[in-house]
Formats: structure tokens, sequence, C-alpha cells
């Protein structure tokens, strides 16, 4: 364990918003339990103020969940590397977290999704009077919930795991991976041609759908961005890590993605990262929104005004995604005329 | 709104200018070690640039040893890739002020006129012939940059000679040997061929590892001086408690401004608002005592002196050169560790109060 | 159904410690139709002042609601409410003024958020003040001023933003007979500008102006339709 105010700082936020999470959620199940909008007695009239005390404890939660995974990627790229011997990047950190830190990572960034697949349902409900959302908000909130408390508790082990004392070889974790060929992962083999041409295709047809999604909000274009946008951070992290990260670095490969977010870098990678989980998030919510906005009149042109803001992202997203990862790329191939590795 | 917010701060000056004045100085005594700590390990790599790739000690089962020079020199040399060969007299005396770095100078004098630092010019040998002008600042001897002064500000330099007089170090003896290689990324390989090219036992210590001694140290003291930060945290909790107890008071204002036709985002704004005329002060005042205790003249830098005590050094702080990537980013570790709760307390209540039923606070709900 | 307000089973019940429990009033049903003024009487502590805190979207009543012409108001989220309440004006029994503020800066009060500039905002709270003949007590400290002048600044910020629903708590208990009659005069104008005026008040001389009359008896609100009782 390691005393600095970063942590200590990620602790309280998690353990604040773990307790307003949980809050909410005990009386999220009671509004999927006793709910009754037609009714006007006294459980009913209680339970609308209950819910929406929820809904506000769930916000401030969802705001102190994310802001302390926001710290935590900081303090995994920029400040843990400098404290655990060997550690260079997030790579060392994360082989100081033994297996904890990764766990606790992809934990929190699916809860992040379905807590901002929630807010959008709560910003949705609130848009009308009478809340015609309420219990699928609640039923939202109840699915992220045991996300946010095992993705708080892995953080917690992760961090405990931290041993100034203990070095890691943060080179070494990455390239022990291709010293053995026979252990490789199957991403390893694929070959650069194929990264790069799944991450072409893949984009132009996000960006073909988002901009159709965006002139005709409707559920064939929103499901096929949503599809796009759920495929195309998988082959763009892919091309970005495995091809892409090269020019980043200038060197021949290092397909290490943390250490795009070192000063060195620009630390590009805070924003190339956002970019394709805003990208992820942003395609999910077009298609959520019009399927709400379709079964709930109430709510149906605020809907579809959300799921066009929303296509709309995922358009910019991916295009500012497309230009941070291939620039040095394309200036490498302009100032030696090749490119990288022939 | 702006002026309303001001207009509400100035309806109690005494106890917004005392918050104001409690947040800047929690965040001072925050900042102060990881500045530090930052300062050091900065420190450390200015002085390191210069440094040999690798350093050769004798080791017996009993301790260190004198390496003796000319054999040492060529095995070393007799390694492909070694391109320098040094050996070093340093080593640490005990005083009664505690430690100090003494380093041997072949270029020096016996008897070259400077002085010993005063803190321990008690310190000298007492039956033997060295004086205080023997003693050389260190700093003030080698053009260092400015990054190194907290690693060299109690280190001196002696002329050979007594160096190795005042560290029992026998005639034609160094304490180390520093080992220059033509590629750095070989300095690996060319640690197993040294380990097999001396007569006695060695250990060897590369750039790399040096340097990540130095910062280990330094985080490792940084967190030790994060104890001090127990007070502030003391101090935080006392003032998120007065800032609830506060807003419990605004809280029928908050209720009555509701009812008048306030939304829950009017008072939410107002709330900021008026946090941001307590917390944009705050933080100009704590950058500025900051800059005073690391950057500015030695009265205020003595304010950090307590440092010492987990840092072990003595009397006034060096005055610092300004790194903006270790001061910013201290900074902003200081002012969310302070600042945050401050500002959850602060808008943590004007949303309870919002989002809650005005009539709850006025008139007991309307009783009548 | 037509503008107004209506209320519909409202219960009001009030939880002390040790779940001690007090029903302030039930099954109320009333209309407060626009361009009426509507007296609510009843002995003190009868609801009086919850049913226009209720009326006001001050408080959730515990059972039923309160529609605004065909809208559950009293079960809107939160936001929808409070802009809602935009259209509210509410005179307290006990006025509820910023005490260390001039009379003006009170007034301006709910006028704040509307992002006006600064003199337009002064000059309708002055306007309000002046329809109160009150405009002499502008640049006073509230706590400096008589019960009765506190109580004629209360009305002017109430309707200094031209709300559609008025609401008022003993609006005259401390006016002297002019006092009176130009506290009246500002909620028949009102009444004429077809506004839903609701008085809850033990004032006999508010009688005369009102429409319609309801009663607190036993918990319950009760039409009084004798002749006496309507305007």
């Amino acid at each position: 364990m390691i005393a600095h105010p970063i942590l200590m700082a990620i602790g309280m936020a998690d353990l604040l918003g773990l307790g307003l999470i949980l809050s909410a959620g005990w009386i999220a199940g009671d509004v999927l339990l006793h709910s009754n909008p037609d009714g006007r007695d006294r459980r009913q009239i209680a339970l609308e103020a209950r819910s929406e005390r929820g809904g506000l404890e769930a916000r401030w939660g969802a705001g102190l969940f994310a802001f302390s995974t926001l710290l935590l990627v900081i303090a995994v790229t920029r400040i843990l590397p400098e404290l655990i011997p060997g550690a260079m990047c997030g790579t060392g950190v994360f082989q100081a977290m033994q297996g904890a830190g990764f766990r606790a990572f992809a934990l929190r960034f699916i809860t992040l999704l379905l807590l901002y697949l929630w807010h959008l349902l709560d910003r949705l409900n609130r848009t009308s009077p009478r809340g015609p959302l309420t219990e699928t908000c609640a039923r939202m909130l109840l699915i992220a919930l045991p996300g946010a408390v095992l993705g708080i508790f892995d953080t917690f082990k992760a961090v405990s795991l931290l041993d100034l004392e203990r070095p890691v070889d943060c080179c070494a974790a990455l390239y022990d991976r291709f010293g053995n060929g026979n252990s490789l992962p199957f991403w390893e083999n694929i070959p650069d041609a194929f990264w790069m041409g799944g991450f072409m295709a893949t984009g132009i047809l996000l960006i073909a759908a988002g901009i159709w999604s965006f002139l005709r909000p409707g559920r064939k274009s929103a499901a096929l961005l949503a599809i796009f946008s759920l495929i195309w951070p998988f082959a763009a992290a892919g091309a970005l890590i495995q091809v892409l990260s090269a020019y980043h670095y200038q060197v021949l490969s290092h397909p290490c993605p943390w250490c795009l977010f070192l000063p060195e870098h620009w630390r590009v990678g805070f924003f190339l990262f956002a970019a394709l989980l805003g990208g992820m998030a942003a395609g999910t919510a077009a298609l959520l929104s019009i399927i709400v906005g379709q079964r709930y009149p109430a709510i149906r042109e605020p809907a579809r005004i959300m799921s066009r803001r929303a296509s709309g992202w995922v358009v910019l997203l991916s295009i500012l995604f497309i230009i941070g990862a291939s620039f040095p790329a394309l200036l490498w191939r302009l100032r030696h005329g090749v490119w990288i590795g022939g | 709104m702006f002026y309303w917010a001001l207009r509400d701060i100035l309806r109690r000056p005494v106890r917004h200018l005392l918050m104001i004045f409690a947040l800047a100085g929690l965040m001072i005594a925050a900042a102060v070690p990881l500045i530090f700590t930052g300062a050091l390990s900065a420190g450390a790599e200015a002085l390191l640039s210069d440094a040999p790739s690798i350093v050769i000690r004798r080791a017996d089962p009993v301790g260190w040893r004198p390496i003796p020079i000319e054999p040492g020199i060529k095995a070393a040399e007799s390694i492909v890739g070694v391109i320098r060969v040094r050996a070093r007299r340093w080593g640490v005396i005990d005083g009664s002020k505690g430690p100090l770095v003494v380093i041997g100078e072949k270029g020096l004098s016996d008897n070259h006129a400077s002085s010993l630092p005063d803190a321990f010019s008690s310190d000298l040998p007492s039956n033997s012939d060295f004086r205080s002008a023997d003693f050389r600042d260190f700093s003030e001897r080698f053009p260092l940059t400015p990054e190194t002064a907290p690693l060299t500000h109690e280190t001196v330099s002696l002329s050979w000679e007594k160096a190795g007089q005042l560290l029992n170090l026998p005639r034609g003896t160094a304490t180390d040997l520093g080992v220059d290689v033509y590629y750095p990324q070989e300095v690996e390989a060319v640690c197993r061929e040294l380990s097999h090219a001396f007569p006695w036992p060695v250990q060897m210590l590369t750039h790399n590892e040096i340097l990540s001694l130095f910062r280990r140290r330094a985080s490792m003291m940084g967190s030790a001086a994060l104890f001090s930060l127990i007070p502030a945290l003391i101090g935080m909790i006392l003032m998120v408690m007065a800032v609830l107890q506060q807003q419990a008071a605004n809280i029928r204002e908050t209720g009555l401004l509701k009812a008048l036709g306030w939304t829950a985002r009017d008072v939410l704004r107002l709330s900021f608002l008026r946090m941001l005329l307590v917390i944009v002060p705050a933080i100009l005042l704590g950058a500025a005592g900051i800059a005073a205790v690391f950057y500015g003249p030695a009265p205020f830098r003595s304010l950090g002196a307590p440092l010492g005590l987990f840092f072990g050094w003595h009397g006034a702080l060096s005055a610092l050169p300004f790194d903006a990537q270790v001061a910013g980013s201290a900074f902003a570790a200081a002012g969310t560790f302070i600042l945050l709760p401050y500002i959850g307390a602060s808008l943590w209540s004007a949303v309870r109060a919002s989002a809650a039923e005005p009539g709850a606070f006025i008139e007991g709900g309307g009783a009548g | 159904m037509s503008e107004g307000i209506f209320c519909r089973d409202l219960e009001l019940v009030r939880r002390g410690s040790r779940d001690q429990e007090r029903t302030i009033f039930t099954d109320v049903n009333a209309d407060f139709p626009a361009g009426n003024i509507t007296l609510i009487t009843g002995p003190a502590g009868s609801g009086k002042s919850s049913l226009l805190y209720i009326l006001a979207g001050l408080i959730r009543p515990t059972r039923g609601e309160v529609l605004d012409g065909e809208e559950a108001v009293s079960r809107w989220l939160t936001p929808h409410r409070d802009l809602w309440r935009k259209g509210v004006g509410i005179v307290f029994q006990h006025f509820q003024l910023f005490a260390d503020l001039t009379a003006e800066k009170n007034v301006m009060i709910p006028l704040l958020p509307k992002k006006w500039p600064y003199r337009r905002i002064r000059n309708r709270a002055n306007e309000a003040l002046e329809r109160l003949s009150a405009g002499h007590l502008s640049q006073m400290p509230v706590h400096l001023l008589s019960g009765g002048e506190r109580q004629r600044v209360a009305v002017a910020r109430a309707l200094a933003a031209d709300p559609a629903i008025l609401l008022a708590d003993e609006p005259t208990a401390h006016q002297d007979p002019e006092g009176m009659k130009i506290v009246m005069d500002v909620f028949a104008e009102a009444r004429d500008r077809a506004r839903v005026v609701v008085i809850a008040a033990h004032d006999p001389r508010i009688a005369g102006i009102a429409d319609r009359h309801y009663r607190f008896i036993d918990g319950r609100l009760v039409h009084d339709r004798s002749p006496e009782s309507q305007g």
C-alpha cells in the first residue's frame, strides 16, 4: 500500500460514491417492487418522493465513481510508475497489481457504460413531468450496481498489492509475450494489414451509420450505429496498439497502450482512449434513446433529439480518433517516404 | 446572480475570510511534502546526468572495503565496451548535527581557503590537523544546475589526500570506481563481464538503479512526510463540518428562494458562485504561500524547516528553482485533496436543500 | 377541465418523533377557478396554511393530488414543479423576508433568475412596491419596518413576477383599514386579470370580496355556499 494523496482521494471518492449508489439501489428495488403510477395512495406518493431522492443520490454517486475512475487512470499512468521500482508506465503498475488491477479497470469501465446509460434514461425521464421511465431507470441502476461494488472492491485490492520495495519489470511484461510464440494471444498473430483494414473499414462504416442516424434518427439507423460503435473500439484499439503506436513511439514495434499516456508522447492516450470509449457510449445511447422514445410517447421528441445528438458525437469522436491515431504515421510517411517496417 | 452571491459572502465577511485562510493553509500543508519529493527526484536526475554508467564497490562478508585503485582500473578497462574508469573517494561522517557527505577531489590543494557550512563547524575531528578552511561547499565548488540544491546542500569537498585521511582510506585505494560505457544499452551485459574481472568480490550499481533508488527514497520520505498531513486532515474534517453547519443555517434561505420561484438550478448556480468566491482567493493565497515557502526569500523558506524531520537536513530549505511540472502537479494534487471535500460539502448541502420540499424549511412547513 | 387549481382526495399527515402521527386534514376536494378569489377559513391549526403550501407546491400531500387544469402538478418531478412554481406568488403568514436586505431587494428576489438587466428587475420591483403604496420604503432595511409595512412588502414580492396563481396567508392581519383596502384592491385586480387567487384568513373583512368560500371543519374542507359568505 502506498500512501499518496491521489490514492486517498480515489478511496474517499469511491467510498462516498458507493454509499450513494447503494442507497439509490435500495430505493430502486423498492420502486420496482411497489410502484403503481396510476395510484395516488400514501405509499405511492411517498415512493415518488423517495424515487426522486434516489435519482439524485445515484447521479452524485455515478459522478463520484466517474471522477475516481479518472483519478485512477491518472494515478496508473502518471503517478504510480514513478513510485513503483521498475515501472515505466501503466504496464508495470498493472504487473504490480497482480491481475486485480485489470479486473478493476474492466469492471469500472463496464459499470461506467451502464451508469452512463442509466444517466441517459434518467435525463430522458426528467424531460417529462411525470417521469414515465422511473421503473426503467430503477432496473438499469440495479444492473449497474454489482459492477460498481466489485469494481471498487477490486480497486482496493489492487491498490493494497502495490509495494514500493518489490520491483517489477515493465518492458519484460510486454516483451515476454513475444519470447515464446506458442503462448501469444491470437490477436498478436494477426497481420498488421488486417488490423489497418479492419480499422479503416469499421471506421468508414461507423461514420456512415452515424451520419445516417444523425440525418434520419430511427430504429434501423440507430441499431446499425450501435453495432458498429461496439465493434469499432476493438478494431481501432487493436490497430492503434499493434500498428500505429510504433509511429507515436518512433520505434519499430512497441505494442504498449500505456506509454501513450506518458508526457513524452503528449499524453495522447487520454484523448484517444476517451474518444474510443465516448464513441462506444454515445453509439449505444443513440439506440437506447430511440427505443425508449418509441415506447413512451411522452418523451418521443426529447429522445429523438438525444439520439441525434449522440449520433453526432459518434461521428465527431471517431473522426478525431482517426486523426489523432494516424497523424504521426502520415507524418512519418511524408518525411521518410516509407512506412515503419517497410 | 454574481452580485447576489458576492452580497451573500459579504453578509458574513469574517467567517468567509477565515475559511479562505484555512483552505489556503491546508493546501500549503498538503503541497509542501509533495513538491519537495518531486524536487528531490528532479535533483537526482540533474545530479546523475553526468554520473558514471556503473559504480563498482568492493565488498566482503564484513562490509564495504576500500578498492585498490590501480588493479581495479586495470581490471575494469580490460572489458570491451568500457571507455573510462574513475576512482572516487567519498563518504559520510557523523556530526553532532547529522551526517555530512565528504567528497575527495584531486584538483584541490590541501590548504585551499574556504569554509565548512556553519552548522558543521563543530564536527571536525578533534585530534587531527583538519581546519574548517579545508572544507569547501560542494555546490559552490561545482557549477551544478540549481535543481540539485536539495541533494547537495550538506555535501562538502576536500582534497583527495585529506578526504582519504578523514574517511580512513589507505593510500592507493578509493571508495569506489566509476565506469563509463560506450553504449548505455549495453550496461547490463558489461556488468555481467565486470563481475568476473576483479580478483575480489564486488557489487555493482547501474545509473538507472541509482536513479530509481533516489526516486524510491524520495517517495518513501514523501510518504512519511504525508503523516504531517494528519493535522491537515483533522483541519479539513473540521472545516467540512463547519461548512455543513453553515449550510444548514442557509437551508431556510434556500427553501425560501425556491418558494419564491427559484429552480434547483438557480439555487445551485448561486451556491456555485458563492463557493467560487471562496475557493478562488484560497487557491491564489495557497499558491502564493507555496511559492514563498519554496522559492521565496530565506525567512519564508524557514517555514519549511519541519520537513527536515522527514528528509534529514537542518535549517531553512534551500531555495528551489521553479519547476512548473513538479509545482503544478503537487499543487493540483493538494488542491484536489483539500478543495474537493470543501466543494463537495458546499454543493451537497445546496443540492440536498434544492431537491427537498422547500416548504419543509419554512415555518415548519406551514404548520397552521 | 377549466382553468384553475383543483384538489383531489388530498390528505396531509405530519409525523413527529417515535412514529407519532397527526392528520391535519383528509379527503380534501376543492376547486379554485381562475378569475375568482377563494377564501379559506377555519380555526388555528386546522390546516389552512398547509393547504396553501400544498397548492404552491412547497410540500407534497401524503395522499391525493393537486391539478393545474388537467395536470397533476403535485406529483411532478422537482425540476418541473420548480418551473411551474415560477407562476405562483405566495404571501407567507410571517412574511419570510430577508431582514438584512432593503424592501426593494426583497421584492427583487423572485425576479433575479429571469436574466433580465438589473435595471429592469429594479424597476419592476419598485413598480410592485408602488402598487402597494410602499414605494417610499424601497431603500429601507426590512428590519426597520413596521408589521403592516413588512406585510405590504411581502405582498409586493408575491406580485412582482405577475404570477398566474396568487396565494396569501393572512395577508391583512397587520393592516389598518387603509392598508387593508390597498391590499384587497391588489387582489381584486389580480382576479380581474383572470388569476387564481386563494386567501387563507381569519379576517372577516376579506369575506366581502371573496367569490367562493371554503371552511375547515374537523380536518375536512367544506364548501360554504351560504349567501353571507359569498362576496
